[in-house]
């Protein structure tokens, strides 16, 4: 006589006796692994800690080396300088029109600053386009000095000659 | 699937603890009867336990297709092999050297051998062998299910098979004469 063993093993088996304390094991296993899924795991704090990081780190790169983050200052300390120049020049200007007395004198360096104006503004333009370039920075700033010591020569010539003059007066 | 079944795997999905250890209750005794097949009952019982956590932390992937139980089944059986792996049990095919040929379907063994000798027959197999039989045998896989569950072809699959069962037959008709001489 032959039989398929397989049939044998349709049918169920004896079941093992469980060891002691089967359970109790298993809840501490089930609630230590619910724990942990609740919480992030170590991996991926790590992670994000250094996400952290880097992004604060680039974002103070960012802020100490962009120009977009510092060029409000530079712009906002070159609308105060330009104002503060040209206050003086203008000073200086009036000062130099009320000492002159020779209207041809008056009338070249008149030409003359408003050449220089026009060379201003012509930078101004080109300063808008970059303007965190030292270069035309420079440029700019060194126009209202031109201005300003060109005044500041003529009168000091100007005096000079009234010196010369009351000297020579008081001589005679 | 039964209602209870249902609504209690519908609560280990949103991680209700009590829920999962009704689950536990349920199907812990099947199951350590499964990793007993396998290991030790120590390692049984750590492989079952550790069976039931997989499967709590991945219940999102059980989509109510087969029964609870197969489904179960399958990752404790895993859990089991992979542990099994770690002593290092290969289970790649030796060379194919004289395969005799055997009719693959016939299981008809002598009827009076009953099926504790048959078990304890397989336990004298070789692992790799011992593996594919009880995986055939006694879970009910077929070999495509075999040969994904221990990643390995069909092929391989089915040679074990064939091999284990011819060294079955052998071990059993000694036994088998033995006590009848």
């Amino acid at each position: 006589m032959k039989q398929d063993i397989r049939e044998l093993f349709k049918t169920e088996d004896e079941h093992k006796p469980l060891p002691e304390f089967h359970r109790d094991e298993f809840l501490q296993k089930l609630k230590k692994q619910n724990r942990s899924a609740q919480k992030p795991s170590l991996p991926l704090m790590k992670f994000a800690a250094i996400l952290l990081i880097t992004l604060s780190i680039g974002f103070l790169i960012t802020k100490v080396l962009s120009p977009s983050v510092s060029e409000p200052t530079i712009k906002d300390q070159m609308a105060t300088l330009e104002s503060q120049y040209l206050k003086d020049i203008d000073n200086e200007w009036q000062k130099f029109v009320a000492i002159a007395e020779d209207d041809a004198l008056v009338e070249r360096f008149r030409k003359k600053l408003e050449s220089l104006d026009q060379d201003y503004k012509e930078i101004s333009k080109q300063y808008k386009l970059e303007s965190n370039n030292i270069l035309i920075i420079e440029e700019l700033v060194n126009n209202l000095k031109t201005r300003l010591s060109i005044l500041k020569d003529i009168q000091s010539q100007i005096k000079l000659i009234h010196q010369k003059n009351e000297q020579h007066e008081n001589t005679i | 699937m039964s209602i209870i079944n249902y609504d209690l795997i519908s609560k280990c999905k949103v991680q209700d603890e009590r829920a999962m250890m009704q689950i536990y209750d349920l199907y812990c005794q099947g199951m350590y009867t499964v990793a007993c097949r396998y290991l030790s009952e120590e390692d049984a019982k750590d492989a079952m336990q550790d069976g039931f956590l997989k499967a709590f932390s991945n219940i999102d992937r059980y989509n109510f297709e087969f029964s609870f139980g197969a489904w179960l089944k399958r990752i404790i059986i895993n859990t089991c092999l992979d542990r099994l792996k770690k002593k290092q049990i290969d289970f790649k095919p030796l060379d194919v050297e004289s395969i005799s040929k055997v009719d693959e379907t016939s299981w008809e063994f002598n009827s009076e051998i009953k099926k504790e000798a048959i078990l304890k027959a397989i336990e004298q197999l070789k692992p790799k062998y011992n593996i594919v039989v009880k995986l055939y045998l006694i879970e009910g896989y077929d070999h495509s299910e075999i040969s994904e569950i221990l990643n390995i072809p069909i092929k391989t699959s089915r040679t074990h098979l064939r091999r284990g069962k011819q060294t079955l037959q052998e071990l059993l008709k000694a036994l088998y004469n033995e006590a009848r001489y």
